[in-house]
């Protein structure tokens, strides 16, 4: 009674303003989902990490980065847990050794207990490098693990000069350019020819500057820095009497060249992907946006192993609140390796449990160039040749970017076309079930009996038919994915004679369920985004279960329900089905996509600092507007 | 977790909702006989004799499994059975039937000439209340019994038996030989103060070409479709025919118009389409004639007008554009003399007819199925007064006028007629 009384107060002005775009006047620009009882639980956990570092700390004097050397640790803990003399012999010393020792009582005798603690991990904390060769090398060896990790290459040598100083070389062979490495030994092995040179530091300087003709050198003093540098393809000099290390950039891994796309094929438009490098990633968007206002921020995710992850954004576009929350959610995660972008997008997504994606992954760097220029922001991950960009909407993803490089009638029609497509993949199975079983009457009689007479030899209820046909596309659409190359052809064989044709000979479906299956998975191939392509793959067996079951009735109860889901969503702060879920301007390219010279201003959703793209007249070469030519 | 529990919940909801809903409601098509037509007559020793056709879909589906007449059975199964009332007489035909039989798809209600004379309305208040009935059915009326016009109509182009009553209704719009009738607007039209019903006549021919009912002779006033259903004179082919309309009185068949009176109907109503018409040649000697084609350029304007003592005018003006086709006199009536003398006399053919068909509602039937009350009605400020009014009561004192404008615009594919010349 209460709630009738509510519903009937609720007028049409009250509904409008509920479901419009109301300006968010938090100066952050953003309503973070999370709630007071969730930012307590992060202070917490932050409280507990530091309280667990200042442990560590007082159990060891001198370190300072601790979280960045348990990295280290535990690559040398596993070494050192071989042989258990040595380890207890070089941990024996140190204070939080009794400690150390106090687990490995409790735990497994032989497995290598991962803690601080050890005098390899010593030498790396401390962070400093010796002046004596041998001293560094014996460091050197400890942290790689030498002599047996096979990777590391340390490589001795003399510098030309008078009188000669010697030094050695440490690369990970493989990680390394061995053109530019051997230009570097032939100067200073061949060309160097300086005559006495100053010892100690300013050595280092010379080197650096009259002798090393690398592009990127680093001096360090730090075994950190240095670790880094070399585990990411440089090339580190230490030279005799000199407490510093010379870090030469020589990155030169194998690698896949710039391809064509693979899962997003257009005909019109760049036909460049991304590939597994990061760096020819940012270069690849930066040779698209020529301009100093383009930022890469670097940072690192990742404990045990540490992955670049860049994001990239127009500095004087993209709302700093957008990129800050970005940032803040990248560096808040808390995993020991990162592999791919696909697991980067799985952590920094706002809604897990629902089925849409609210992170858009594109291997295409034209159309992550166009979310920048948006005032979007681009997260790239080091081995991924998929680029995340955020915030996405549910249009944005039935785009492809192509019907903007076509004229607008085209790409209008193929936007339609794709939105037909897109209720199609889920919905037409959950029809057809529920139009055979329960609304006889709305088919033409012809058609209905043309059901009807193929069905009399199909010993399955239309339920059975329905789902054994759609399980077997997903065979095929399976295993057309993981099938050896070389027996490619047998997918289609058996795809298409043994499931369409067969099937309905022996009576096991009916011709017309067949063709619907496979309009259905046509559709379903016609959504340009893989993982909205997967939402609706899975949303179809519900249509199905509910089609089954309650017929058109329990189909608008699906639909109802999935638009509740669905609008719900937001992606970093902008709603999911923006500009219709909360009404804001549309724009010029959502489903219509007007011509070009009316896309006048970025979306609206982003809340870019600039949102004008275009002055209301951008075709100035038009002599006379409208209002002359009358 | 509260997202898994959310999670959880609602797939359990789920799963409730789907069990608890069941699919009982559901029907396979194959667990389902689709009941075509029905027909139905006086019965002997009860009310109705109730005939049906139910759908055969293996045969209508089976293209590929070789063809029909292969299990002799046709597209269509014919029953009959004797009962005091349509609907519950579906039961006992399932005593014979496997398969619930089903009112969805039942294109046509065939109602024989016998039953519609006596009355329908206990036939069709308890129709119209069943769920399962197609609003959009064809009500035919059949001369002689209904179970005899579905046994032997047997429309040799189609595979689906109701494909022939689909297109029935889209036909009148190419000749107006008759007005078809859906079954929701002969029920309005049986309710309504304004309008009387009216539905095709079907009729199956028998005997041999001697058995022409009233058609004139060759001469003077040849019209085309001067027939009643089952007088057509056409050998060979399915027996059936449909032309010409039953006139109802209230529930009550009260007589029959042929197939052209059928086309002033529409044209009086402003629902002719087009249509082949002949008319005497006005200028040969010989009793030649002049084929046209009509189609109705607009609407017809009626304009009524009621005095106080309650008597109506109406002023009928139809406006036709015929379309020459053939003219067997090879007179030359391009030229604009004879033009206006065909136009005058395809005018005058089609007056004559439609006053004659008015005359005839009037006096014979005493029924308005043309529906003039639908404007008299607009004199009238309240339902009451209407009511009071009693239209179909005045109806055959009212005076009509009846204007027929005709434009010949077209002449065919030719411009000009040539005497043949030589030998």
């Amino acid at each position: 009674m209460m709630i009738a009384g509510r519903c009937g107060t609720i007028n049409l002005k009250k509904l409008l303003q509920i479901i419009s775009y109301q300006e968010n006047l938090d100066t952050e620009g953003f309503v973070l989902k999370e709630t007071m009882d969730e930012q307590q639980k992060t202070g917490k956990e932050d409280q507990g990490q530091a309280a667990a570092d200042n442990k560590q700390k007082t159990g060891e004097e001198e370190q300072k980065t601790g979280a960045d050397v348990r990295k280290e640790d535990g690559k040398v803990e596993q070494q050192a847990g071989k042989d258990g003399q040595k380890q207890v012999s070089g941990g024996g010393d140190e204070g939080a050794a009794g400690q150390n020792n106090k687990r490995r009582s409790r735990r497994s005798f032989r497995k290598p207990v991962p803690s601080s603690g050890t005098s390899a991990q010593k030498d790396a904390g401390d962070g400093r490098i010796s002046a004596s060769l041998e001293e560094n090398r014996r460091v050197i060896a400890r942290l790689y693990g030498l002599p047996e990790n096979k990777d590391v290459i340390i490589r001795d040598f003399t510098i030309n000069t008078v009188p000669p100083v010697r030094s050695f070389a440490v690369f990970i062979d493989g990680l390394t350019d061995k053109i530019i490495q051997d230009l570097l030994f032939q100067a200073l092995m061949a060309f160097a020819g300086q005559a006495s040179p100053p010892g100690g530091e300013k050595l280092v300087d010379l080197v650096k500057d009259r002798l090393l003709p690398g592009n990127q050198i680093m001096v360090t003093a730090s075994f950190r820095e240095f670790l880094d540098g070399v585990n990411y393809g440089g090339t580190a000099l230490f030279l005799e009497g000199c407490g510093k290390v010379l870090l030469v950039e020589t990155k030169g891994w194998e690698h896949r060249t710039v391809d064509r796309p693979q899962s997003e094929q257009t005909v019109n438009g760049p036909q460049e992907a991304f590939t597994e490098t990061l760096r020819t990633n940012t270069a690849l968007l930066r040779k698209l946006l020529k301009s100093e206002q383009l930022s890469t921020e670097l940072l690192t995710v990742g404990s045990r192993i540490k992955t670049f992850v860049a994001v990239m954004y127009l500095r004087d576009l993209a709302n700093p609140a957008l990129v800050d929350e970005v940032k803040r959610r990248i560096e808040g995660i808390k995993v020991d390796y990162l592999a791919d972008s696909g697991i980067l997008e799985q952590f920094i997504e706002d809604h897990p449990y629902n089925l849409n994606p609210t992170v858009l992954a594109t291997e295409r760097p034209d159309r992550v160039a166009s979310k920048i220029i948006e005032g979007k922001v681009a997260i790239l991950v080091d081995g991924s040749p998929f680029i995340l960009v955020v915030p996405s909407t549910m249009y944005e993803q039935l785009h492809t970017g192509e019907e903007v490089y076509r004229r607008w009638q085209f790409g209008t029609y193929i936007r339609y076309l794709r939105t037909l497509t897109f209720l199609a993949s889920f919905l037409l199975p959950g029809l057809y079930i529920s139009l055979v079983l329960f609304h006889h009457e709305m088919l033409p009689t012809e058609l209905l009996l043309a059901i009807a007479g193929n069905r009399e030899r199909v010993p399955f209820p239309s339920i059975m038919e329905v789902l054994m046909m759609e399980f077997a596309l997903e065979f095929i659409r399976e295993a057309g994915l993981r099938v050896p190359g070389i027996m490619g052809t047998t997918i289609g064989i058996v795809g298409a004679l043994i499931l369409g044709q067969a099937a309905v000979e022996a009576n096991i479906v009916s011709p017309i369920l067949v063709i619907l299956v496979a309009v259905t998975g046509l559709a379903s191939f016609a959504i340009p985004y893989y993982s909205l392509a997967f939402t609706t793959r899975i949303y179809r067996f519900i249509y199905i279960a509910l089609g089954a079951t309650l017929g058109f009735f329990g189909i608008s109860i699906g639909l109802f329900i999935q638009v509740l889901l669905t609008s719900n969503l937001k992606s970093f702060g902008v709603p999911y089905l923006v500009p219709t879920g909360p009404r804001t301007s549309a724009g010029a390219d959502v489903v219509t996509r007007l011509p070009v010279f009316f896309h006048e201003s970025r979306p609206d959703y982003v809340n870019p600092q600039d949102a004008t793209r275009a002055p209301k007249v951008s075709r100035t070469w038009l002599k006379r507007d409208r209002g002359e030519r009358r | 977790m509260p997202a898994v529990r959310i999670l959880v919940l609602s797939l359990l909801t789920l799963m409730a909702v789907l069990t608890a809903g069941g699919c009982w409601g559901s029907r396979e098509t194959d667990e389902v006989a689709y009941i075509l037509s029905i027909g139905l007559d006086r019965g002997e020793q009860d009310r109705f004799l109730v005939t049906i056709s139910i759908a055969n879909p293996q045969n209508i589906a089976g293209a590929g499994t070789g063809g029909a007449g292969e299990g002799g059975l046709g597209s269509s199964v014919i029953m009959s059975v004797e009962s005091s009332a349509v609907i519950p007489s579906l039961n006992l035909f399932d005593t014979s039937v496997d398969r619930q039989l089903s009112l969805l798809h039942t294109k046509a209600y065939i109602i024989s000439e016998e039953l519609a004379r006596e009355g329908l309305h206990d036939l069709l208040l308890s129709l119209i209340r069943y769920r399962e009935l197609r609003g959009t059915a064809l009500v035919l009326v059949s001369r002689g019994s209904a179970r005899d016009f579905i046994e032997k109509n047997k429309p040799l182009l189609e595979l689906s038996p109701t494909k022939q009553f689909e297109l029935i209704r889209k036909l009148t719009g190419n000749h107006g030989l008759y007005a078809s009738t859906l079954f929701q607007h002969f029920y309005n039209d049986l309710k309504s103060l304004s309008v009387e019903g009216s539905t095709p006549l079907v009729a199956i021919r028998e005997g041999g070409r001697g058995t022409a009912g009233p058609a004139s002779g060759d001469g003077g006033g040849h019209v085309l479709g001067d027939y009643e259903a089952g007088e057509v004179p056409i050998t060979g082919g399915n027996p059936a025919q449909i032309i010409g309309n039953a006139v109802f009185r209230g529930d009550r068949m009260v007589g029959v118009i042929g197939g052209e009176e059928a086309r002033y109907l529409l044209m009086l109503q402003g629902k002719f389409r087009w249509g082949n018409l002949v008319v005497a040649d006005p200028l040969a000697a010989g009793p030649a004639v002049v084929s046209l084609v009509v189609k109705q350029a607009h609407s017809p304007k009626i304009r009524t007008e009621i005095d106080p003592e309650g008597n109506v005018a109406i002023d009928v003006d139809i406006y036709l554009e015929p379309e020459i086709i053939g003219i067997m006199s090879g007179i030359d009536y391009e030229t604009e003399e004879n033009k206006a003398v065909l136009e005058e006399t395809v005018s005058f053919e089609i007056q004559r007819g439609c006053q004659e068909l008015i005359r005839r509602t009037q006096e014979e039937f005493r029924s308005d199925i043309i529906g003039f009350g639908k404007k008299v009605k607009h004199h009238f400020w309240t339902l009451s007064a209407w009511e009071e009014f009693r239209w179909l009561e005045h109806y055959p004192e009212a005076e009509v006028n009846v204007t027929v404008h005709s434009r010949i615009r077209r002449t065919g594919l030719q411009l000009k007629t040539m005497p043949y010349r030589g030998g």
